[in-house]
C-alpha cells in the first residue's frame, strides 16, 4: 500500500498496532524457548517498532527497520524435525481427528464466524463513522472489522470450552514462527518504493525509457506502459510502488500528453497489468511466498508456478484492452 | 552527479537476484545505495525509511488472524472438511475450485477483502476441500501431486483477490491512481477507474476457470 494514503489518521490505528505490537512480544518469548535468544531478538525488535512507532522519531525508527532486518538475517530457520517435535505433531493430529467428530458442524460454523463478524462490524463501524457518532476515518473500517473478529473467535472458542485462549495464542505464535522473516518484506518493499520515489527514480526512467521504443507511435509507448508496469511490479513486488514510476516515466509523458490516450483507462489498465506482474514475482512475499510456507510447500516458488498459465495470458489480454480501449 | 545515477540501485536490486541474494539483503542494500546515489543524506535516509515504515505497519495486521485460525486448525476443521467433501457426491475439485474463486472475486469487488487470505481462508478452508475433491477424481495423490494442488488453490485466491478489488472504488489501489494523476493536474472520477477493471476481471475469471477445469495436479 502506498504511504502517500495514510498520511495524517495513523493515530486511530493505535488499539490494533498495540494488539499487533503484543502478538509480537508473545511470539518473541515462545520464540526465546522454542528457537534460542537470535529469533527471539527479531520478533522483539519488531514488537517493539511496531508498538512505539508514534512516539519514536523517524531516524531511530529507520535505524530500527535496519536492524530488524540484519537479525532476521542472523535468524535461524526453524531446525528438521526433531523427535520431540515429531511426537507433538502426532499428538496435535491425534487431538485434530477425535476432536472434528466431536465438534463436526460447528467447527464450519466458527469459521465462517470470522468473515461473518467481520462483514457485520465493517458495515457497523461505516455506518458509525458516517453519521458522525464515531470520530475514525472511513477506511479504517475493515481493519477494525478484521481486528475485532480476530479476538472474538479465540473467545468464543474459549467460551464453547472448546480451547483455551492460551492454546490459541501458542498455536497462532507456531504459525507466525513458521511465516518468519517474509512477514517482514512486504513492510520492507514499501519502504523500497518510498526511497525509489524520493530518490528521482522515476525522473531518471522518464529519461531513459524512450529510447528504447517509437515514442511517435502510439501503440508502442501504450504496450511499453503496460509491459514495464509488468516487469517493474515483477522486480519490485508491488504494483503500488512499481505505479507512480512507471505513471510518471511513461504514461503521463507520452500516452495522455503527447498522444491524448483516455487517463481513467490507462491508469486502470495499466494497474491491473502491474498485478499479472505481481502472479510472477518472488518479492510479493505476502501472497506468494507466505502460502508457500503456509501450505508446507518445497519450493518457494511453487505458488509462482502455479500461476504463470493465468498471468501470461491475462497480460496479452490486458495489453490487447489497452490498444482497444485508450484512443476510443 | 547525473540524475540517472539512481538507476544504478535498481541495478543493484536486479543483480542481487540474479546471484540468488538473501531478498531481504537485497531490498535493503537497494533502498540505501538508490537514496545515496539520489542524493539523500544518510540521516534524511533514514527520517524516511522510518516515516514510512510507520505508515504502512498495518500491513502487519494480517498476524491478527493467526491464533483464531491455528485454533480452529488443532480442533480438527481439516478433518471435518475433508470428511464432508469425500462424503457428498456431487461436490468435485472444479466445483470447489470455481465456487471458491466466484465468491472470492465477488466480495472483493464489494470492498471486503479481508474475508478471505492464505491465512484465514485457502489453508484452513479450501485446501482441505480440494484435496478430498481430487482424493475421489484422481485416488491418492504422490506428494509432488499435493504440492502442486495447494499452489494452485493459493494462486486461485491470488488471481481472485487482485482482479476482484481493483472494482471497489475505496480500494486503495484506485485512490492510488487517483491521487498520482491528480498530481500531474488530471482529474478522474473513481467510479470509472473502478469500470474500466471490468473487462479485465471477466478475462482473469474466465481464463481461471478455464484453467480449473483442464486442471490435473
Amino acid at each position: 500500500m502506498n504511504s502517500t494514503l495514510i498520511p495524517e489518521f495513523s493515530l486511530t490505528l493505535m488499539p490494533v498496532y498495540c494488539l499487533i505490537s503484543i502478538f509480537l512480544l508473545i511470539a518473541s518469548v515462545r520464540s526465546y524457548r522454542l528457537h534460542g535468544t537470535r529469533n527471539a531478538l527479531f520478533w522483539l525488535m519488531l514488537a517493539l517498532l511496531v508498538g512505539f512507532a508514534d512516539v519514536l522519531s523517524d531516524q531511530i525508527i529507520g535505524v530500527g527497520v535496519l536492524l530488524v532486518g540484519a537479525l532476521a538475517l542472523l535468524a535461524r530457520a526453524p531446525a528438521a524435525e526433531s523427535d520431540a517435535g515429531r511426537n507433538t505433531r502426532h499428538a496435535q493430529l491425534d487431538f485434530a481427528a477425535e476432536s472434528s467428530l466431536r465438534l463436526g458442524k460447528k467447527l464450519l460454523g466458527y469459521v465462517l464466524l470470522l468473515p461473518i463478524i467481520t462483514l457485520a462490524a465493517t458495515l457497523l463501524l461505516r455506518r458509525a463513522a458516517a453519521s458522525g457518532a464515531l470520530h475514525m476515518d472511513i477506511i479504517y473500517a475493515p481493519i477494525f472489522a478484521l481486528t475485532l473478529a480476530c479476538i472474538a473467535l479465540p473467545l468464543l472458542l474459549w467460551a464453547g470450552r472448546h480451547y483455551s485462549v492460551n492454546k490459541s495464542l501458542a498455536a497462532g505464535t507456531d504459525m507466525a514462527h513458521q511465516i518468519g522473516w517474509a512477514m517482514f518484506l512486504p513492510l520492507l518493499l514499501a519502504i523500497l518504493g518510498t526511497v525509489y520515489a524520493k530518490a528521482g527514480v522515476g525522473t531518471a526512467l522518464a529519461q531513459w525509457l524512450p529510447s528504447f521504443f517509437d515514442v511517435d507511435n502510439r501503440y508502442a509507448c501504450v504496450i511499453a506502459y503496460g509491459l514495464g508496469m509488468a516487469l517493474f511490479t515483477m522486480l519490485l513486488g508491488n504494483a503500488f510502488v512499481a505505479f507512480p514510476v512507471m505513471t510518471a516515466a511513461i504514461a503521463v509523458p507520452l500516452v495522455i500528453a503527447r498522444h491524448q490516450g483516455d487517463p481513467v483507462v490507462v491508469a486502470a489498465l495499466g494497474m491491473l497489468s502491474g498485478y499479472c506482474g505481481t502472479l510472477l514475482s518472488p518479492l510479493a512475499a505476502n501472497f506468494n511466498l507466505v502460502p508457500a510456507v503456509l501450505m508446507n510447500l518445497d519450493s518457494p516458488h511453487a505458488v509462482i508456478r502455479a500461476q504463470v498459465g493465468t498471468a501470461i495470458p491475462l497480460l496479452a489480454c490486458n495489453l490487447g484492452l489497452l490498444c482497444l480501449l485508450v484512443y476510443r | 552527479m547525473n540524475t540517472s545515477a539512481p538507476l544504478l540501485g535498481v541495478l543493484l536490486l536486479l543483480v542481487c537476484f540474479a546471484l540468488r541474494v538473501h531478498p531481504l539483503l537485497a531490498v535493503s542494500l537497494s533502498a540505501v545505495c538508490t537514496g545515496l546515489l539520489g542524493q539523500l543524506g544518510l540521516m534524511e535516509l533514514l527520517g524516511i525509511v522510518g516515516k514510512s515504515f510507520r505508515d504502512s505497519r498495518f500491513l502487519l495486521v494480517f498476524v491478527l488472524v493467526l491464533p483464531a485460525v491455528a485454533a480452529l486448525e488443532r480442533l480438527g476443521l481439516r478433518e471435518y472438511l475433508a470428511r464432508w467433501v469425500a462424503n457428498s457426491e456431487r461436490v468435485s475439485l472444479k466445483i470447489v475450485l470455481c465456487g471458491y474463486l466466484a465468491v472470492r472475486q465477488l466480495t472483493a469487488a464489494f470492498g471486503l477483502t479481508n474475508l478471505g487470505g492464505h491465512a484465514q481462508s485457502v489453508r484452513p478452508l479450501l485446501v482441505p476441500a480440494a484435496q478430498a475433491a481430487a482424493l475421489k477424481r484422481f485416488g491418492i495423490l504422490n506428494a509432488a501431486q499435493d504440492q502442486r494442488l495447494k499452489a494452485f488453490c493459493a494462486g486461485t485466491d491470488n488471481v481472485a483477490l487482485f482482479f476482484g478489488e481493483d472494482l471497489f472504488l475505496a480500494f486503495g489501489g484506485v485512490l492510488l491512481m487517483q491521487s498520482t494523476l491528480a498530481a500531474y493536474g488530471i482529474q478522474t472520477d473513481p467510479l470509472l477507474l473502478a469500470f474500466w477493471a471490468l473487462p479485465t476481471a471477466i478475462c482473469a475469471f474466465t481464463i481461471q476457470s478455464i484453467r480449473i477445469a483442464r486442471f490435473q495436479p
